[in-house]
């Protein structure tokens, strides 16, 4: 299964996209569109879902926005992540997040939004364990402080 | 023990801070700022809780409106700051963050941390270069993030 994710915002655009992927690929798709507007005919999809877990977990390949928050969490579950950027946004830091990761061989990060390219591409690549550094941000916050 | 003021602005900025808070509680109180538009306040926040309203709901193409809007924002600063009893703010980048962090430095005299996003590998949000110069420690979360002259590295939270 294909699990497609743009988190709590808008973002069109791959929801169409996806939604043409559907007709295209064997696996079954599925699309979580948020508060995007707009129609979805060839594949199953929800707004939001308390189940969002659930689906994650049964994807074998997860088309997700950039957003910082859900790609870590994603990587960390050791899933095959195509990152899109939500370029609707104020500013354009999804991008930035994407290309460095997919420079690390951590996803792939869908510039062009060719997920079709990318689907095929994911299934015959190796990508890279993403390594978490962890952080000592507290312990600069406590010699600072006191 | 001293109180360290976290201040949480929804989505991923509070989604990041939540590690970091877990593990300075247990040395510091903590009060937080959350934005009355966001969800309910997490079960896993314990402490004093202040709520302030959005200043991005309160945008505006006329510079006047914009004052206009924003002035019971910054009274609702400052009325939270006043109610504060923390040595030091924490923020993490969002909009609500900014006049908190201008008034609890320059009237409350108050420790100012900035954490610029996980986002971020290179660049500096707007944020960090607002708040920047007036920060006493500055953290980034990339080792490659050069946006800041005093910044430290020191591990990121995803």
């Amino acid at each position: 299964m294909i699990f497609v994710t743009v988190g709590t915002g808008k973002f069109e655009r791959l929801v169409k996209v996806a939604d043409e992927l559907a007709k295209r690929v064997k696996e079954k798709v599925i699309i979580q569109k948020g508060s995007s507007v707009c129609d979805v005919k060839n594949a199953e999809c929800f707004e939001f879902s308390s189940d969002f877990d659930k689906y994650v977990e049964k994807a074998d390949i997860i088309i997700s926005h950039g957003g910082a928050g859900t790609i870590f969490s994603l990587m960390g579950k050791g899933k095959k992540v195509i990152g899109v950027a939500n370029l609707n946004r104020i500013d354009r830091h999804q991008e930035e997040i994407l290309e460095e990761l997919d420079k690390q061989e951590n996803l792939i990060y869908c510039k062009d939004f060719n997920l079709l390219r990318d689907v095929k591409k994911i299934k015959n690549i190796k990508l890279k364990k993403y390594k978490k550094p962890g952080f000592w941000i507290d312990r600069k916050i406590e010699e600072f402080l006191g | 023990m001293k109180t360290v003021m976290v201040v949480l602005g929804g989505g991923g900025h509070t989604k990041q801070l939540m590690p970091l808070i877990e593990r300075l509680s247990k040395r510091y109180k903590i009060e937080y700022v959350i934005r009355k538009d966001g969800k309910p306040a997490r079960k896993s926040i314990k402490g004093r809780i202040f709520k302030i309203m959005n200043p991005r709901t309160m945008q505006d193409k006329n510079p006047f409106l914009v004052t206009f809007k924003l002035f019971p924002y910054t009274i609702e600063a400052f009325w939270i700051l006043s109610k504060s009893n923390s040595n030091a703010i924490i923020i993490c980048g969002p909009a609500v963050s900014v006049p908190i962090a201008f008034l609890g430095k320059l009237l409350f005299r108050k420790k100012l941390i900035f954490i610029e996003s996980w986002s971020r590998i290179k660049s500096g949000s707007l944020s960090g270069k607002l708040v920047a110069w007036l920060s006493d420690l500055i953290f980034v979360q990339w080792p490659g993030n050069k946006s800041y002259k005093k910044a430290i590295y020191a591990g990121r939270f995803g």
